[in-house]
């Protein structure tokens, strides 16, 4: 093909290349190979000037790098939190049969929530037709656990998580403005209820940068839940427009930890070194040409996988932790895949320097059958997330790793279908619920917020998903209003045009 | 076409020349008649009336297409020249009508009426060109002080207590680096610290603002304020702020900012600024401008002119011998131990040095700084963890001593061997030792550090001995203890001889329940909130039986679940399973068929 042909592919997009992009780029790629470009950033502003007279140019503005080789935007303030752990409860719990004490409902059993509470307030396509919408009351009962302030209620379903209560920051005025899963934990993930946003935890990778070269800075696993599970897509841990070295890297429970990370039959590490060595020339080489970024994330990407191939045996093997801290997190933690196992396996990432470790506990979409449905779900939930807590902090990790529990909204007062004393169902509910967090920054043992008496509407500090976010990234050191990156146009960042820091959640 | 097109735009941009042409032919023409008048003579040839007229239409019609090219936007001035400069043209071709006729008299008086039209319109050309008040400007009295370019001072690479550099026209405003507790001359060269108001804002003045200020706003930019600045100019921004990957939040994307960009364009480029003709900028200048945008364009705060363009001297590198080449942390140290209340500088004096960083990276352990700009380290040993043994420690933190400030060996095979060295890191703040093998003796030689408020040595092999070291640590405020040798008395007496030291030993996490709920109770008897709709007294709940009316799902006519029920026109309707309900909502009539009445 003659490569001076503007219709040929290669042509055009050489074409395309603006002379902005072509410096802005070319300024990455010279200074080359890792150690100059990784140095060049490492410490900023006056290291970076100085690793410049090692190979880089000195006209290049610093440009933070992390242990990989990746370039990040480092915090803007001395973090309180240096990593986080994210447990996203994949459905909506609901707050009023785990942590939105409302006794005064158990008189109102049976009876029509009001039309003034409700309000004439949107209702998902599920229960929207019907004709009564009796208020359910929890048949869980309630116990308050001695907290930093007049103590918090949780229901009998988590009686472990009350043994942390000193540490939880409870929010009960949680609200969000999707009513559906996908746009529901696409808003908590990313910032925006339409899917092509970073992540969170990518956000992360790329604030925070690696602190473990041996692994990924953005870990996902997922724990299959006992109720009804709505799709659980990949794009919930995807990168974004952010460079792809920065999406989360899945650890499978079963089988192989992280897919094609084995090397095939009769190739042995020697010759895997020798392979790896001679692709990277060859993009190196590509990149000269192209300058394309991600052919440089596609370098990293396989030293990462290079060096996973070592590491993610030890971190997936169990056997050098004693009896008592295994059955602190309960029988599932021998159970890979279990929310106890994964809790164990946060807490091993957490060790090891993983920024972000997200995990995913499935089957909280409790239209029908919820009392049983969510006492298999909180039994498998309560004891990992306590020990959990419990964990890291007797190991000196709580203090800087910032925990939180969160699922996409919360569920309906009034009952889905047939209401009983025994058993009703709940319908999405995302104007108020109960999320909570622990660790790095956060005030412990508070409850913050309040919702009127049917748990409908919230009276008292309100919380919306942007304050969420830009309270945590002030813990990990961010101004959020700072933390973007350019795409489409405009800085983007995780809060989007909106939140604020809250300072009554902050320690 | 696009060659007419460019040939147009070349006949605009030759207005500059044509329009010279009716200036000289007009107003000598008016000078010669007046002469010609005076003494009876002939009027002129009528061929020169008529190429003076020609000229003139030229002139006008060269300067509307010029008009037509950006970057000249109509403005009072720009009317003033246009209005003027077509009637200079009309008055001309009247001028040339009467000639012909033979109206002399006519042609007269058109002719004067030309030569009034054309000064003013040639003056406001001016004006466009050059600026207003370009004419008079030698009359008007200049109040800005002479101007002389300034020079980068060179810095002095040794110590050779040189701090202040003698320059002529900078200002030098100190030495960032705090002192050290000896008075020692600093190692790192003092650096120079210039300023927007005093450097920047008077070459702007200078150099710039006759163009871009506030006679002239060429490309509608105006260098001679803040807000000017940071506004830009029909281009856009002059000054583009990183915000993202490539460039850190608030540094200055250099490549993009015209600022600078447009000033090392090669001279006969078009772009070049200042113009070809004008003063231009001494390299010393363009490098001033650079290492301010370099700092971030700050018009508040100083920047540096100095540190950051050389390499720290060779003697921070790599000390020969601990202890004998004076390297400055043992010394802090030895004075921590002698004089308990001496202060202890926080921040290390000069940045850390690149070989140690770089050997850290290789080693793959995490290094970063404790907070933007400091020149302490966050230095973790997690990923190597089970690899790291005393001598690698040694290796690695010898030459960074001065600068760990927290630093993580969890999981390591250090013994008490590294404990002298890391005692020795005198802005070390917190210090993880978990799942080492270190003892009681190790720990002793923590003793006194005055930085140190969060130490970890949960699975370490530390007794109730570790107390008294524990107690000589003044800035100690948490501690984790969990699974060590300390037995629950020793961590008693610790408790209470460090009432303010928060101690975890993981053994403070029994269930503390204040209050449980009574026994459960429903009832529907609260008085309603909102009342009945319909005046009716009895409350509506109690009217629907919440029992389906149905055992088989009317969509797919599978058993039905009473947990999948919705409430249709005051009927409990029991499903199959969760999809089937929307399927009823779609078309509620067709499945009610299927059921019991």
């Amino acid at each position: 093909m003659e490569t001076n042909n503007p219709l040929n592919p290669v042509r055009e997009r050489e074409l395309l290349m603006t002379r902005r992009r072509f410096f802005g780029t070319a300024a990455k790629g010279l200074g080359a190979g890792f150690g100059a470009l990784a140095l060049n950033g490492l410490l900023g502003k006056e290291l970076g000037a100085m690793a410049s007279g090692l190979g880089g140019l000195p006209e290049l503005g610093p440009s933070p790098v992390d242990a990989v080789g990746n370039r990040i935007a480092g915090p803007h303030y001395k973090p309180k939190a240096k990593r986080v752990i994210y447990m996203h409860m994949e459905g909506g719990p609901s707050q009023i049969d785990l942590y939105d004490y409302k006794p005064g409902l158990r008189s109102r059993f049976n009876q029509d929530l009001p039309e003034s509470v409700r309000d004439g307030q949107r209702l998902t396509g599920m229960t929207s037709g019907q004709a009564r919408f009796p208020v359910a009351p929890s048949i869980f009962k309630f116990s308050r656990y001695r907290n930093n302030q007049d103590g918090l209620w949780l229901s009998e379903l988590l009686p472990h998580t009350g043994s942390v209560a000193k540490e939880i920051c409870m929010i009960n005025s949680m609200h969000t403005e999707a009513i559906n899963h996908e746009p529901g934990i696409t808003f908590f993930q990313t910032g925006n209820q339409q899917p092509g946003r970073p992540s969170f935890g990518s956000w992360m990778s790329y604030g925070l940068g690696s602190a473990n070269a041996n692994l990924p800075a953005f870990v996902v696993m997922i724990t299959q839940g006992v109720g009804n599970m709505q799709a659980l897509s990949q794009r919930f841990w995807g990168s974004g427009f952010l460079p792809s070295e920065h999406q989360g890297c899945k650890l499978r429970s079963g089988g192989d930890p992280v897919l094609y990370l084995r090397n095939p039959e009769g190739v042995s590490r020697a010759d895997r070194r020798r392979m790896l060595d001679l692709v990277g020339e060859l993009n190196e080489k590509e990149y000269e040409r192209s300058f394309d970024p991600e052919v440089q994330s596609r370098i990293s990407q396989y030293e990462m996988a290079y060096r996973m191939q070592m590491s993610v045996p030890e971190l997936t093997d169990f056997s050098n932790e004693d009896e008592a801290t295994l059955a602190m997190y309960g029988p599932d933690v021998h159970k890979p895949g279990s929310f106890a196992a994964n809790c164990l396996m946060a807490r091993r990432l957490a060790e090891r320097g993983v920024r972000f470790i997200q995990l995913y506990m499935r089957g909280w979409d409790q239209h029908g059958n919820l009392p049983n449905e969510i006492r298999a779900q909180a039994g498998a939930v309560d004891q990992p997330q306590a020990a959990l807590i419990k964990d890291l902090k007797r190991r000196g990790l709580l203090d800087d790793t910032l925990v939180m529990s969160a699922g996409e909204f919360g569920r309906t007062v009034y009952s889905q279908g047939t209401l009983t004393t025994e058993n009703y169902g709940r319908d999405h509910h995302p104007r108020c619920f109960s999320v909570w967090a622990a660790g790095g920054g956060i005030k412990p043992g508070i409850t913050y917020g309040k919702t009127d008496d049917f748990s409908y509407n919230i009276v008292e500090d309100p919380v919306d998903v942007h304050e969420l976010h830009a309270t945590l990234l002030h813990c990990l050191g961010f101004d959020h209003e700072r933390l973007g990156y350019r795409s489409q146009g405009r800085d983007m960042r995780l809060t989007d045009v909106g939140g604020h820091v809250n300072q009554s959640l902050l320690a | 076409m696009d060659f007419f097109a460019d040939l147009l735009a070349v006949f605009g941009r030759s207005h500059p020349l044509l329009l010279h042409m009716p200036i000289g032919m007009i107003v000598g023409l008016g000078l010669v008649e007046w002469i010609a008048f005076k003494r009876g003579h002939k009027p002129m040839a009528r061929l020169y009336v008529f190429l003076a007229a020609c000229t003139a239409v030229l002139a006008v019609a060269s300067g509307l297409v010029l008009h037509e090219e950006p970057g000249y936007e109509s403005s009072s001035v720009m009317e003033w020249h246009e209005w003027l400069g077509i009637a200079t043209a009309a008055f001309a071709c009247a001028c040339f009508a009467m000639r012909l006729v033979g109206a002399i008299k006519l042609y007269r008086i058109f002719l004067l009426l030309a030569v009034v039209v054309i000064v003013p319109a040639g003056h406001f050309g001016a004006e466009m060109t050059h600026g207003k008040g370009f004419l008079w400007e030698p009359f008007v009295a200049s109040d800005e002080p002479e101007y002389i370019p300034p020079v980068i001072p060179t810095v002095p690479n040794n110590n050779a207590g040189d701090q202040t550099p003698d320059t002529t026209s900078s200002k030098t405003t100190g030495n960032p680096g705090k002192p050290t507790a000896e008075g020692e001359t600093p190692q790192q060269p003092a650096s120079i610290l210039a300023s927007y108001e005093e450097h920047i804002a008077p070459m702007f003045a200078a150099r710039c603002n006759k163009c871009h200020g506030e006679r002239k706003s060429k490309g509608d930019l105006r260098m001679d304020s803040v807000e000017a600045i940071l506004a830009g100019g029909d281009g856009g921004e002059i000054i583009v702020f990183g915000m993202g990957i490539d460039h850190p939040e608030g540094s200055v994307v250099i490549e993009e900012s015209e600022i600078f960009q447009r000033l090392i364009l090669p001279l006969d480029d078009d772009d070049h600024m200042p113009p070809e003709s004008k003063t231009q900028l001494t390299e010393s200048e363009i490098e001033f401008i650079r290492l301010w945008l370099e700092a971030g364009a700050p018009f508040e705060e100083p920047f540096e002119l100095g540190a950051g363009k050389q390499l720290p001297p060779p003697t921070v590198k790599d000390p020969p011998k601990p202890g004998k080449q004076t390297p400055k942390p043992e010394q802090e140290t030895s004075s921590i131990g002698t004089q308990g209340d001496s202060v202890v500088p926080a921040e290390p004096t000069a940045p850390a040095p690149a070989e140690a960083l770089l050997a850290l990276e290789a080693a793959l352990i995490h290094v970063q700084p404790v907070e933007p700009g400091a020149r302490t380290l966050w230095i973790d040993f997690a990923a190597p963890a089970a690899t790291i043994d005393d001598a690698q420690v040694k290796a690695l933190l010898e030459p960074l001593q001065a600068h760990v400030g927290e630093l993580s060996v969890a999981r390591t095979k250090i013994t008490d061997a590294s404990m002298s060295r890391i005692a020795a890191m005198p802005a070390l703040t917190r210090l993880d030792l978990r799942n080492t093998a270190i003892t009681d003796a190790g720990l002793a030689e923590l003793r006194n550090h005055q930085q140190l408020s969060r130490l970890v040595l949960s699975q370490t092999l530390i007794t109730d001995e570790a107390a008294t070291t524990l107690g000589s640590l003044p800035a100690l405020q948490h501690l984790w203890v969990w699974d060590s040798q300390m037995t629950a008395d020793g961590l008693a007496a610790l408790r209470k001889s460090l009432p303010h030291v928060h101690i975890d030993a993981g053994d403070l996490t029994e269930v503390d329940i204040l209050e449980v709920e009574p026994d459960l109770v429903f009832t529907g008897d609260a008085p309603l909130i909102d009342g009945p709709a319909d005046g009716d007294d009895t409350p509506a709940s109690t009217v629907a039986s919440l029992t389906p009316i149905n055992t088989v799902c009317p969509v797919s006519s599978q058993p039905a679940d009473p947990k999948y029920s919705v409430v249709y026109e005051g009927r409990v309707i029991a499903f199959c399973c969760p999809n089937c309900p929307k399927t009823f909502w779609d078309n509620p009539e067709a499945c009610l068929a299927k059921l019991p009445k």
